[in-house]
C-alpha cells in the first residue's frame, strides 16, 4: 500500500472531520480576535502611583490632578497627547501624538506619565 | 513448552517494549529539533502511539504514551517539569480520544481522522493545562488559532506516517489476533 491509496483510502468522515476542524480553527481565530481586543491602553501614573488604563480606541478627555494642578490628556483615534498641563516648559505637550505601546509622555514637574501599554504581546514565553 | 496464549503475551510484550523505545527515542529527539516556534512541535511520536492503538487496542496506547513521557522526561532531564506535565496530559488525553475513536466507530475513519483528532485534543489539552499550571493569563489563548492550524497539518502528515507503518508492521508482525479488539 502506498502513500496514494492512503490518500485514496481517506473516508467520508474523514473529509467531514477535516473541514469541520478547518472551521473550528477559522472560528477559533475570529473568537480570540474578539474577546482579546488589539487595542493598547493608556496606563496613567501620578507621583510614581498607576491611576488607571484608558482604552485608546474610545476618544476622550481626562482631567488628571496631579500636585501642580490639573493636567487634560486627549485621547483620539488611538493616540494620545497632552493639551494642557501646569508645568513651566511644556515639554509633555510638545511631545505631541504617542499611539505606540512603550512610548511614554512625561510631564515631570506634575508628576505624570501617560505611557503606552498593552497590544497583547509577549515579550518571552518559555519552558 | 509455553501455551499458545502465553506465547502470544509475550510476544505482544516484545512488540509493546519495541515501539516504546521508538517512541522514546522520537520524543527525544524531537526536543532537539529545532522548531519555528517554542511550543510548536511535530508531534511525531504521535505516529508510534497511533500505530500501538491500530495494532493492539487503546490499553497498549496507553501504556507507550506514559512510558514514552516517562523514560522521555528522564533522558531530557524535564521530569516533573512543567513540560512534563504537559506532555503527560497531551499524550494520555489524545491516546484515549484516539483509541476511542478506533473502538465507537471502527471504519468510518481512517488513520488520518484518528490522527487528526489526536493532534487537536493533544494541543488543546496542553494549551489548557498550560493556563491552569503555569501561565495563569487569559492571553495563553491567544496562540489557539496557530496551534490548531498547525495542528491540521501535522495530524495529516503523522496520520499518512501512521498507515503506512502499521500496514507495514501488521505484515511483519503477522499476528491475526493482534488488531481490533
Amino acid at each position: 500500500m502506498g502513500f496514494r491509496d492512503i490518500i485514496k483510502g481517506m473516508t467520508f468522515w474523514d473529509k467531514v472531520l477535516i473541514l469541520l476542524l478547518s472551521g473550528i480553527t477559522v472560528l477559533s481565530f475570529f473568537v480570540v480576535k474578539t474577546i482579546f481586543p488589539q487595542g493598547a491602553e493608556a496606563s496613567i501614573d501620578v507621583e510614581g502611583r498607576n491611576i488607571g488604563s484608558y482604552s485608546l480606541e474610545e476618544n476622550r478627555i481626562l482631567k488628571i490632578k496631579g500636585p501642580l494642578g490639573i493636567t487634560e490628556i486627549e485621547i483620539k483615534n488611538g493616540k494620545v497627547r497632552v493639551i494642557k498641563d501646569p508645568s513651566r516648559y511644556k515639554i509633555c505637550i510638545n511631545q505631541g501624538w504617542i499611539s505606540k505601546s512603550g512610548e511614554a509622555l512625561i510631564c515631570l514637574p506634575s508628576r505624570i506619565i501617560v505611557s503606552i501599554t498593552g497590544e497583547g504581546r509577549y515579550d518571552a514565553i518559555s519552558w | 513448552m509455553l501455551s499458545a496464549g502465553r506465547k502470544m503475551e509475550l510476544r505482544e510484550m516484545v512488540y509493546l517494549s519495541l515501539l516504546s523505545t521508538f517512541a522514546i527515542v522520537i520524543h527525544s529527539l524531537e526536543i532537539v529539533f529545532p522548531s519555528p516556534l517554542p511550543w510548536l512541535r511535530l508531534g511525531l511520536a504521535n505516529i508510534i502511539t497511533l500505530v500501538t492503538l491500530l495494532l493492539f487496542g487503546i490499553k497498549a496506547g496507553l501504556f507507550v504514551t506514559t512510558i514514552r513521557v516517562l523514560v522521555g522526561s528522564l533522558i531530557t532531564g524535564s521530569f516533573l517539569n512543567p513540560g512534563f506535565f504537559l506532555s503527560l496530559s497531551g499524550g494520555v488525553v489524545s491516546t484515549l480520544a484516539m483509541g476511542l475513536m478506533i473502538s465507537l466507530f471502527r471504519n468510518a475513519f481512517s488513520p488520518i481522522g484518528i490522527s487528526l483528532i489526536g493532534a487537536f485534543t493533544h494541543n488543546l489539552t496542553q494549551i489548557a493545562m498550560a493556563y491552569i499550571m503555569i501561565v495563569k493569563r487569559k492571553e495563553i489563548f491567544l496562540l489557539t488559532p496557530v496551534i490548531l492550524g498547525f495542528a491540521i497539518i501535522t495530524g495529516t502528515f503523522n496520520g499518512i506516517a501512521s498507515s503506512l507503518l502499521s500496514d507495514h508492521l501488521r505484515g511483519i508482525i503477522g499476528m491475526k489476533s493482534v488488531g481490533r479488539r
